[in-house]
């Protein structure tokens, strides 16, 4: 419900443009087709409901200032409607005027589809031969129910019921009266005619003091003559015929006056014709409103000008807000702000109308759903003005608030459908006299935020409030701090991407194209491993690794999927990762848990790095074991090695001789701890954001907010395209590396990726102590099993996170 | 007829005279493609018998049709069944009928042949008058063993010297209503909106044959097998382009009956080679009201109606005879008819129905229709002086009734066209004939108003029901029995 409301936005430019860089080729699979043909014929609707001409007609078929037809009976449409007016009688085919009746499609075509031939013979079924004659025997010129053809002619010859009817007679004589006249009523008990379905003209008419039929508005001329000998006034003379309710009788409504003499003496009593009579639409709508339901108010408590209306008065916003606050304080709804603006001619502020309906004014309760559904139809209306560019730029107010509101952790969770548990506009900025941030008197002015804070949150310190409800990152006067960290987390995305995106690339050309060369050539007896060194293992990872990596696994992959959504609020995904997840209230959780494991893992790291660099407390000798060969750390071998690689793929050289850790993979290392860093520091402020109040200033929220997301970005678009191709995707690697898995591997394949970890084994007498069996047939079949499903989810996610990056 | 069916391609043929086309020796309509449709590999649909036409003619051709037992489709190109006939007051001119019997009136079919064709001036066709004065008698017994009632009335009508026509109950509206039932039940299935266009033909042991027809069915074009065609379609007097070619004298009149009248089946029949008769006569009348077209009977004008032009003067005696009347008013700029109500009891339903208007005294009525009111008061007096002294007035009109005095009622009028009365050839069987007197295709027959000879000049009250009836008959049941060929 809620994604309706926000307009598609997009990640900053720098995220979109690496995500350009994998998927550009597709836009030229995109295009649009041709715009639908437009039909002017009415299309018929099986179960179409009366005075709905949109349901069949695409084009607007009756005045638009004409009142609203829907539910409206015939008997209603002429009480406006003299009976020869020929814009009704002319014109109308006999199908609107039956349904109008209450006969229904069904009622002469029956239920079945395609529907039943309706000859003369159906209508004969309701309508009498002899009442038809009788009903035109006064007909000038000529009755055209027994004309020199008989009574019986076939009704279709002038009567249609789908297109405008016509006067059959008039192909040899002139005669001038109009066909139909649908006043005629059928005589006999209407055998076949079905209701109309869930809309019959007399049940929309709603609930009982509105179910009576209107009265017939009569001979309208001579009636208002008898009422106005006494009621002379100009509300009833003169200002009453310009009224829009001037074509009506006075008995249209006033109903109950059989005789003047009595009505005169006060004898009888008067009564009133619902309004809902004709406007059924509105009283079905008021049903619902606050001032119905709780107050009990009529029409007439705000229409108070029935006898004078004008066509098209009160239309205005600043007629609606002056009718609201004959009963409403002034003062505490209309003093400042939207009303002020009105009443001061400005008809694009808003009125109380334009936010809370007008016959629909919805009545909330105490409840949390209630809140929640307030909260989101009150942000429909401001967004709908203050998301409309135009009107924005036109009264000089800020372009991207709506924008800037959606990129914060209050836009996007409430986004997710999460309407309950964060703040909308009126939280901060009050439904009321609405001021700049500037005015004192603001809600939003930084001496009253505390309080609107306080709504939701509680125990922080003041400087929580420097949050910025609409941080904009591209404005670097405004949010210096936000569009340098912004612009950091962009460029060091650019820069990771772009080295490891080519070197992946140079790698898997050079990979491949070395194979092709070697294609069929006679082994040499560099390539091939001794057959003892394909089926002795050796161990790379102890239980402990194996284990750690696995928790890694599954949590990180827990935290795409539960935090993606959110970032990605807007996309078509996002709704239904959320659900699979357990629904956000579920998400959240498992978020914050998967944080939690990862955090362990990252300290129990810590703490096993430290322990490596001093074993046993012992602090000397340790510049040694951090640039050692066994060490995770960078060392100038690394360097060397990079240069080789390049050397390599551009076939200058050998492929460098690798020890216990290639580069790549003490970047993979190094990454988590900076990650770590960034992405679970900022997670944790956004956790308890009230808690890092009394360190840190309320903007960096907001800082947060931008590290937390672009990291999230950069991690697992990382982890799924360049550590995967490192371990699945290699020409030697493919379909997957399984030793993190199962902790061995051959000495062939020991050799031949690592061959100084080899060397330095063989000459330290160690390979013997690492010789292990090898691995089981279930931990293979684990290994294989896990590894493949991480690597099809991980690329499914990263299918799921550029789609959403690009097009959303 | 000539069984060996000589037809007048064939003919046409052996001359060798190429030069001769059909459009040249035919009615000279100005067809292009004077050419029947050959027959089509597939019918959209077959029956026996076609009849086109739901007047009196195709309603009693389709149910002696398929009382003979041919499947019978009757199609009518307007939306209502009953064609002219359906508009008409139902009077049939017959002798010795059951009618004339009832009410002891001797009469003879030779006396009634006699008289035909007297009045006509031996012009009538003498074989048809012949058929129609032998079978009356049985028509008028055939339609009440139809259902058709008739009033205990028979009128020496127009110059008949004897009491011959009668009248059928519920005007011509009840016959087509009962004909067509009785239609319905013998399992003959009509169809309205369906126009035949064109006719189909086929080369059968050495002659041309109408083997069906093409019809517009609602906007579709129908291809229809069937042994038989009957043209009964009515005449052309809505058809604008042939009223200005073989009647020009009426082109100005107005025109009432049924619009589908355009001359099909002339056209159709045209094609083929049919030979065509009399087209220049038709039945015309002079007091059709101008705005609603509505047709006030001539009796009015017996009873004392008078016509006046638009400077308030008479210009004819109004009893010389419809053509002459007629023709006298297309002289006039405007003619108005004027009336008291005591003329005829049709005129007080044209008074409530405000197709006649009133004018309180001479001078309103002269104001009313734009003329002097010297000379209208003049018209009037004089013409009812020559009423009470029922003398000879200067028109030569010897009929008074009523004088005319206020108040006067009025309307403008119009001669108008009842009935073309020329039309296609036919034999004493109902076969359409060309030149030679041969039939134009085997199985095509042809009865009504579409066809031409019975009547010329001397129109009777009732002629043209009673041809329809007989020629009706006769082809429908030979067209049953091309279907047992």
């Amino acid at each position: 419900m809620t994604h309706k409301l926000f307009l598609k936005r997009g990640l900053p430019f720098g995220t979109k443009a690496i995500g350009l860089i994998f998927i550009i080729f597709l836009f030229s699979l995109f295009h649009t087709g041709p715009e639908e043909a437009f039909s002017q014929d009415p299309t018929r609707v099986r179960d179409a409901k009366p005075g709905n001409c949109a349901s069949c007609h695409k084009e607007q078929v009756i005045p638009s200032a004409h009142p609203d037809t829907s539910g409206m009976n015939l008997t209603q449409c002429l009480s406006c409607h003299k009976e020869e007016d020929p814009k009704l009688t002319n014109t109308f085919p006999l199908s609107h005027s039956h349904l109008l009746s209450g006969v229904s499609c069904a009622g002469c075509h029956g239920e079945a589809d395609p529907p039943e031939f309706v000859g003369t013979g159906t209508c004969l079924g309701c309508h009498k031969t002899e009442d038809l004659v009788a009903a035109t025997k006064d007909v000038k010129d000529a009755n055209p129910h027994d004309s020199h053809y008989g009574p019986e002619l076939d009704c279709d010859l002038c009567h249609h019921a789908h297109k405008e009817s016509e006067n059959f007679c008039n192909q040899c004589h002139e005669f001038d009266f109009v066909v139909p006249s649908p006043i005629v009523k059928p005589a006999k008990a209407v055998k076949r005619a079905a209701p109309v379905k869930d809309a019959a003209p007399v049940e929309t008419a709603p609930k009982k003091k509105m179910d009576r039929a209107p009265p017939d508005a009569g001979k309208p001329e001579e009636a208002v003559l008898n009422c106005r000998g006494c009621h002379s006034a100009p509300e009833y003379t003169e200002k009453f015929d310009r009224s829009v309710h001037g074509l009506l009788a006075c008995t249209t409504c006033h109903t109950g006056i059989e005789n003047v003499a009595q009505h005169m003496k006060k004898e009888t009593k008067t009564e009133l014709t619902p309004c809902a009579a004709c406007h059924s639409a509105i009283s079905v709508q008021f049903e619902d409103d606050v001032h119905g339901v709780e107050a009990k108010m009529t029409c007439a408590a705000c229409h108070t000008d029935v006898h004078i209306r004008m066509a098209g008065a009160g239309g205005t916003k600043a007629a609606v807000i002056n009718r609201c606050t004959t009963c409403h304080s002034k003062d505490q709804y209309v003093q400042f702000g939207h009303a002020k603006e009105v009443l001061q001619g400005n008809e694009d502020s808003a009125g109380c109308s334009d936010c809370h309906g007008l016959h629909d004014i919805a009545v909330f309760k105490e409840t949390i759903e209630d809140k929640a559904l307030q909260r989101e139809s009150f942000m429909a209306a401001c967004i709908s003005c203050h998301d409309n560019q135009e009107l924005v730029r036109r009264n000089n107010l800020s372009t991207d608030i709506v924008e800037s509101y959606e990129e914060t952790y209050h836009g996007k969770v409430l986004h997710i459908g999460f309407p309950e548990r964060v703040a909308g506009c009126a939280d901060c900025h009050n439904g009321h006299n609405i001021l700049p941030a500037t005015d004192p008197q603001s809600t939003v002015h930084p001496d009253n935020l505390i309080k609107d804070c306080k709504a939701c949150h509680s125990g922080f310190h003041a400087r929580f409030v420097k949050f910025e409800a609409h941080a904009d990152y591209s404005n670097s006067e405004r949010y210096p701090v936000l569009f340098w960290t912004n612009a950091f987390m962009i460029a060091l995305l650019v820069c990771v991407f772009f080295f490891f995106w080519v070197h992946s690339i140079l790698w898997w050309r050079k990979a491949y194209w070395k194979k092709w060369k070697d294609r069929g050539a006679a082994p040499t007896e560099e390539n091939i491993p001794f057959a003892l060194e394909t089926v002795l293992y050796v161990q790379r990872f102890s239980w402990r690794d194996r284990i750690m990596h696995i928790l890694l696994v599954v949590s990180f992959f827990l935290l795409v999927m539960t935090g993606f959504p959110i970032k990605y609020a807007e996309s078509a995904w996002a709704e239904v990762l959320i659900n699979l997840m357990g629904g956000p209230q579920m998400t959240g959780l498992l978020h914050r848990i998967s944080a939690i494991v990862l955090w362990a893992l990252f300290l129990y790291t810590c703490w096993l790095s430290l322990k490596f660099l001093f074993p046993k407390r012992q602090v000397r000798g340790w510049t040694k074991r951090l640039f050692g060969p066994e060490s995770l750390f960078f060392n100038k071998k690394d360097w060397e090695d990079l240069k080789g690689m390049f050397r390599w793929f551009f076939n200058r050289g050998e492929m460098p001789q690798f020890e216990r850790w290639t580069y790549w993979e003490k970047f993979d290392f190094f990454a988590v701890f900076w990650g770590m860093f960034v992405i679970g520091l900022s997670g944790l402020m956004l956790w308890l954001p009230e808690l890092f109040s009394y360190i840190l200033p309320g903007w960096m929220i907001n800082v947060a907010t931008v590290a937390h997301s672009e990291e999230a970005f950069l991690a697992a678009i990382f982890i799924f395209t360049v550590h995967f191709f490192h371990n699945h995707l290699a020409p030697n690697k493919f379909p997957m590396e399984s030793n993190i898995f199962t902790g061995r591997y051959t000495v062939a394949a020991l050799k031949e990726e690592r061959p100084e970890e080899y060397e330095r084994m063989i000459a330290e007498n160690r390979l013997a102590s690492l010789e292990r069996k090898a691995p089981s047939v279930p931990s293979r079949f684990f290994a294989a099993f896990v590894g493949i499903a991480a690597v099809l989810l991980g690329l499914l996610l990263t299918v799921l996170i550029f789609w959403a990056a690009l097009f959303y | 007829m000539n069984k060996k069916g000589m037809t007048r391609r064939g003919f046409i043929g052996g001359l060798g005279t190429a030069a001769l086309t059909g459009a040249g020796l035919t009615l000279g309509l100005g067809l292009k493609n004077a050419n029947a449709l050959p027959a089509p590999d597939a019918w959209d649909r077959e029956v026996d018998v076609v009849v086109a036409g739901t007047g009196l003619a195709g309603l009693c051709a389709a149910i002696e049709a398929a009382s003979g037992g041919a499947k019978t489709l009757l199609l009518d190109a307007f939306a209502v069944v009953g064609g002219n006939t359906a508009l008409s007051t139902g009077w049939f001119n017959a002798a010795n009928s059951p009618i004339q019997q009832k009410l002891g009136i001797k009469d003879s079919v030779e006396e009634f042949y006699k008289d035909s064709m007297q009045i006509s001036e031996d012009r009538r066709d003498p074989d048809l008058t012949k058929v129609v004065a032998e079978q009356s008698s049985e028509a008028i017994q055939w339609l009440m063993d139809q259902g058709v009632n008739f009033r205990d009335v028979a009128e020496p009508a127009m110059g008949s010297p004897k009491p011959r026509a009668i009248q059928a109950e519920g005007y011509g509206k009840k016959v087509v209503e009962t004909l067509s039932s009785v239609g319905k039940q013998k399992g003959v299935e009509i169809v309205t909106r369906a126009r035949v266009l064109s006719l189909y033909r086929k080369m059968e042991n050495g002659a041309n044959r109408v083997v069906g027809a093409e019809a517009d069915m609602n906007g579709k074009k129908v291809r229809i097998g069937a042994r038989a065609v009957v043209i009964a379609t009515g005449g052309f007097m809505h058809n604008k382009k042939l009223v200005d070619r073989f009647l020009p004298q009426w082109s100005k009149s107005l025109v009432i009956g049924t619009p589908a009248n355009v001359g099909d089946g002339l056209i159709m029949a045209d094609v083929e080679g049919a030979d065509a008769v009399n087209l220049d006569r038709a039945l015309v009348t002079p007091t059709l009201e101008v705005k609603t077209k509505t047709y006030l009977t001539s009796g009015a004008l017996s009873g004392g109606a008078i016509l006046v032009n638009e400077n308030g003067k008479r210009f004819t005696n109004e009893l010389q005879g419809y053509t002459e009347v007629s023709m006298e008013m297309l002289e006039q700029e405007k003619v108005y008819e004027i009336m008291v109500e005591e003329v005829h009891p049709k005129v007080k339903e044209f008074i409530d129905k405000g197709i006649v208007k009133r004018a309180d005294n001479a001078e309103e009525l002269a104001q009313k229709i734009g003329a002097d009111p010297a000379t209208l008061k003049q018209t009037i007096e004089s013409f009812n002086q020559a009423t009470e002294s029922k003398t000879k007035d200067s028109f030569g009109r010897t009929v008074f009734r009523e004088k005319l005095e206020p108040p006067f009622y009025f309307m403008q009028v119009l001669p108008v066209l009842l009935l073309t009365l020329g039309g296609l050839k036919i034999g004493t069987d109902a076969r359409v004939l060309d030149m030679r007197d041969n039939a134009v295709l085997q199985g095509l027959y042809s009865a009504g108003e579409v066809t031409g000879g019975y009547i010329d000049y001397g129109y009777r009250t009732g002629d043209s029901l009673m041809f329809c009836t007989v020629l009706g008959k006769i082809a429908g049941k030979n067209a049953a029995e091309e279907t047992k060929a």
